[in-house]
């Protein structure tokens, strides 16, 4: 499973719960986020271990990556700004911030679709591996 | 330039620009459509709460104009009534509450929102008090309708958005990216070496005029690419077959080539030199100092102009030996003018130099001896002379004159006269110091400069020099020649005034010396009157060298008469000559023969005097004539080998009868040149003329050498017949001579008869003929030659 079906699923999975207003798949979305970011397995690479029998890509790194300011990888760095940023406009501020969740599902799902995550370059460009 | 590119395209590689363009439009839709959303959620929920307002407001209304119209409203009305309004409006609910009474239609309840509004009922008969009813409309809860319109919205918008996006991407990547893409694609083969990729200019966008400039561009880049290369290879090419040496360097002096000259010249390879400093490969010293002499190279590098390297310089070739080069460096400059590095033309001159100093040599030296020749020595001398100025020292010049090379010569040959002159020179080497310079100067003169040296030891080796050479005798072959040298001293002062005074001071001491016999030296004094004599005859020869130029000499004659006229003798007239100077008077010629046989003049001046003599004697002067015309010869003449032959082609051309002419030579020049005198005299006689001998006497010669010379006439010279009359001592000598002279068969004459008793005591003895001022006196020349056609007698 790649990054960009991630994303996609991610995106498709967050407009349905808004638009049919189930709530426990935004929370379980977010819940899924944060355990990503703090537990640094990302399904992607959990799923990628079990297709190819545990080829892992974690250490070795692309001259870029290895060029980071940070030793935090971006895709990380994306599910822990995805995850604040649903928990509060969705959990804290729907009333007035329900646009951000609104624009997270789209965004996941427009990344998913062009296999270019803006988000992801920014955080690169600022120094995420 | 290569890589570089590539990094740079590897940076802003084929996947950069999509995502560029989908970045932007992913965030251009998103922030509109997040606009929009917000925009139209907005206003939903604007319009709805007043839709809510407005419905509760209408249904209030209905209400009440139903309670005006139906004061006696049943219960069942009433609800029929809200029943009737509720679809209208299309509302949930509405609950209608008067007084006790509860009246409700639709779904009424706690989750529905609620909008309540008050209506007055007038009074009616049956109810004579007027009372309010309350009324809340019940509807949909505003949050919900908003959340299920937002979803509805916002999912459709999403929807035609993402849609346009990927529709706008798709578009811009068939406008933009591709043929970018494309260029990049043919810029990454070009740059990689495939030089014939082309951009595709068949586009008629922007791409497409873009493509084509730059086709045309890098078409002009290849072509001018190719000319360079060629000029570059035509640059090589000339530089390999250069026959120079030739070495470049960067703007540091490290050498980048060197052609094939420069590699067989330096002894480096060019793998070897590239990169070491230019000064490591072309080590230069001076030839004659050893010193190093600094790399034009450098010298180029810091002053931007061009160099030359300096004279003399050699180049140290890597196996240690050694070059005559002579090279020049220059700039290389770039298109700012900024220096890149320097070129260096060098080439082998050992030839060449070996051949200028060999011409060096041979210019500085006389060939035969090896000794300096007269250039150097004037050089050598006028150093001297500045020498003798600025530090005040002394130095003396001596001049020297062989006295019996002439003999040597004319006996036995140049050969030998070259060899006397060789090891004469090895005497004089041996006899003078390290420090003098000893010069050969003309055939038989030398000059030596005795350097820091006073007159008197100056003496002293000019007397050992003249023992030394008096002490040599010259063997060749049978014959063994003694030797003698005249030496002029002068001295070289501050005050003297220049090499040609310096010489001509030596000279004329020269023959002050050799005026006092052979051996002799003379030191110069300034105020020495015989120098000063020879001095004036100097200046006497760049005057008569005038007068003959200027055809300034004026011909005399003096009869010389037969003192028995009736011995059938005739009568001879002796040519006589004067100068006419610069201002017309006539100049008598003992003032200027002298000079003229000191400075070898006499052969221009007897050649004047045959020349016009002839000229005016012209064809009349033929056998019917009965004077004979006599005329002097110098010894010098005798000796010329080409005089001869211009006397015969002179008598041939004037038409002169050679039995008219007789020529004096005189006793002492005969003797002295007695082969050539000879053999002048026997061809000359050949043709008709007579000799006579002059101033017989007067050298005191053999009366042998009378047998050898087939002279016609003895001039008894003129000393002893002008005192003959009172010395008995020359009276006898005047009567044996005329006896021996007619003994051999030889007439005589007397000069210097100067009255009539000395004509008298010659006609006594016997004398045959008689000249002098008591016989004739000296008249003009053309006074006395026959007309043309004129018969011609004895005036």
């Amino acid at each position: 499973m790649s990054e960009r079906m991630f994303h996609l699923f991610t995106g498709v999975l967050l407009l349905a719960a808004l638009y049919f207003d189930v709530k426990p798949a935004i929370y379980g979305v977010i819940v899924l986020l944060a355990l990503e970011v703090i537990t640094n397995q990302r399904l992607t690479v959990i799923v990628s271990r079990l297709r190819h029998g545990g080829l892992n890509h974690e250490p070795g790194c692309h001259d870029r990556e290895c060029a980071a300011r940070f030793n935090f990888e971006a895709e990380r760095a994306l599910r822990l700004v995805l995850a604040l940023l649903l928990f509060v406009s969705f959990v804290l501020l729907y009333g007035q911030l329900w646009i951000v969740t609104w624009f997270v599902g789209f965004a996941l799902v427009a990344a998913g679709l062009s296999g270019i995550c803006p988000m992801v370059l920014t955080l690169k460009k600022l120094g995420f591996r | 330039m290569k890589p570089r590119m590539d990094n740079a395209i590897a940076q802003t590689g084929g996947s950069q620009l999509p995502v560029k363009i989908t970045v932007l439009v992913f965030w251009a839709l998103a922030l509109f459509g997040s606009a929009i959303a917000v925009w139209a959620v907005t206003r939903l929920e604007r319009q709805l709460t007043e839709q809510y307002s407005a419905n509760t407001d209408r249904i209030a209304y209905q209400l009440h104009q139903y309670f005006e119209d139906n004061p006696h409203y049943s219960q069942s009305g009433l609800h029929a009534e809200l029943e009737k309004l509720r679809k209208i409006l299309t509302v949930q609910g509405i609950e209608l509450r008067l007084g006790n009474k509860t009246l409700s239609a639709g779904e009424v309840g706690p989750d529905l929102a609620a909008t309540r509004r008050a209506v007055r009922i007038n009074h009616t008969a049956s109810a004579p008090h007027s009372r309010v009813a309350i009324i809340d409309v019940y509807n949909v809860r505003l949050e919900d309708v908003i959340a299920k319109k937002r979803g509805d919205l916002l999912m459709s918008m999403g929807v035609v958005l993402l849609v346009f996006g990927f529709v706008l991407v798709w578009l811009l990547q068939k406008l933009l990216t591709e043929p970018f893409t494309a260029m990049l694609h043919t810029a990454q083969a070009f740059s990689v070496g495939d030089v014939t990729k082309r951009f595709n200019d068949n586009r008629d966008d922007e791409f497409g005029f873009l493509a084509t400039f730059i086709n045309k561009t890098l078409d002009q880049l290849l072509a001018q690419q190719a000319a360079l290369f060629k000029e570059k290879e035509r640059a090589e090419v000339t530089l390999h077959s250069i026959g120079d040496g030739v070495i470049t360097t960067d703007a540091y002096g490290k050498v980048e080539y060197l052609n094939p000259v420069a590699v067989t010249l330096t002894g480096w390879k060019l793998e070897e030199a590239r990169g070491r400093p230019v000064t490591q490969i072309m080590c230069l010293i001076d030839e004659t100092t050893r010193e190093p002499v600094e790399n034009p190279v450098a010298r180029c590098l810091r002053e931007g102009t061009v160099v030359a390297l300096a004279d003399h310089a050699a180049l140290v070739r890597r196996d240690s030996q050694e070059l005559a080069i002579a090279d020049s460096a220059a700039p290389i400059r770039d298109h700012a003018g900024a220096i890149i590095g320097a070129v260096m033309v060098f080439h082998d001159v050992a030839h060449a130099r070996r051949m200028a100093q060999q011409l060096s040599y041979q210019a500085s030296h006389d060939a035969l001896t090896d000794l300096f020749n007269r250039v150097e020595f004037e050089r050598q001398l006028q150093e001297a002379l500045d020498g003798a100025r600025n530090e005040r020292r002394q130095h003396v010049l001596c001049y020297l004159d062989l006295d019996q090379f002439k003999i040597v010569n004319d006996t036995c040959g140049h050969v030998a006269g070259d060899e006397l002159l060789r090891q004469i020179t090895t005497i004089l080497q041996g006899k003078i110091r390290d420090t003098d310079v000893l010069a050969r100067l003309g055939g038989d003169e030398f000059g030596i400069l005795l350097k820091y040296c006073d007159p008197q030891h100056a003496r002293y080796i000019a007397d050992s020099v003249c023992l030394a050479v008096k002490d040599f005798r010259f063997v060749w072959g049978e014959h063994s020649f003694e030797s003698g040298v005249s030496i002029g001293l002068v001295t070289i002062t501050e005050d003297s005034q220049s090499v040609s005074d310096a010489l001509s001071a030596a000279d004329v001491a020269c023959y002050a010396a050799k005026d006092k016999g052979r051996n002799q030296t003379h030191m110069y004094q300034p105020d020495d009157r015989e120098l000063q004599q020879r001095r004036g005859e100097m200046q006497w020869v760049s005057r008569i060298r005038r007068a003959i130029d200027e055809d300034r000499f004026r011909l005399y004659y003096q009869t010389i008469v037969p003192l028995n006229p009736h011995g059938g003798r005739e009568t001879h007239r002796e040519l006589l000559i004067r100068l006419l100077d610069e201002e017309g008077k006539l100049v008598p010629p003992m003032a200027f023969i002298p000079a003229a046989e000191r400075y070898n003049l006499m052969p221009d001046i007897d050649r004047w005097v045959i020349r016009n003599s002839f000229k005016l004697l012209g064809p009349q002067f033929s056998g019917d004539c009965d004077w004979i015309c006599t005329i002097n010869l110098s010894g010098q003449s005798l000796c010329d080998e080409s005089f001869l032959s211009f006397v015969a082609r002179q008598v041939e051309l004037s038409g002169v009868n050679p039995d008219r002419l007789c020529f004096e030579i005189t006793e002492t020049a005969a003797v002295a040149n007695l082969a050539k005198a000879s053999r002048f005299i026997s061809v000359l006689k050949e043709m008709g003329c007579r000799f006579a001998l002059d101033d017989f006497g007067s050298g005191l010669s053999s009366f042998a050498y009378l047998k050898n010379l087939k002279v016609d006439y003895l001039k008894i010279d003129g000393s002893f017949i002008k005192d003959m009359m009172t010395d008995p001592i020359d009276h006898a000598l005047v009567d044996a001579i005329n006896q021996i002279g007619h003994v051999i068969g030889i007439q005589t004459i007397a000069e210097f008869v100067e009255n009539t008793e000395i004509l008298e005591a010659v006609r006594k003895l016997g004398v045959d003929y008689a000249q002098g001022y008591g016989v004739a006196k000296p008249a003009a020349f053309e006074d006395i030659v026959p007309p043309l056609g004129a018969s011609c007698s004895a005036a």
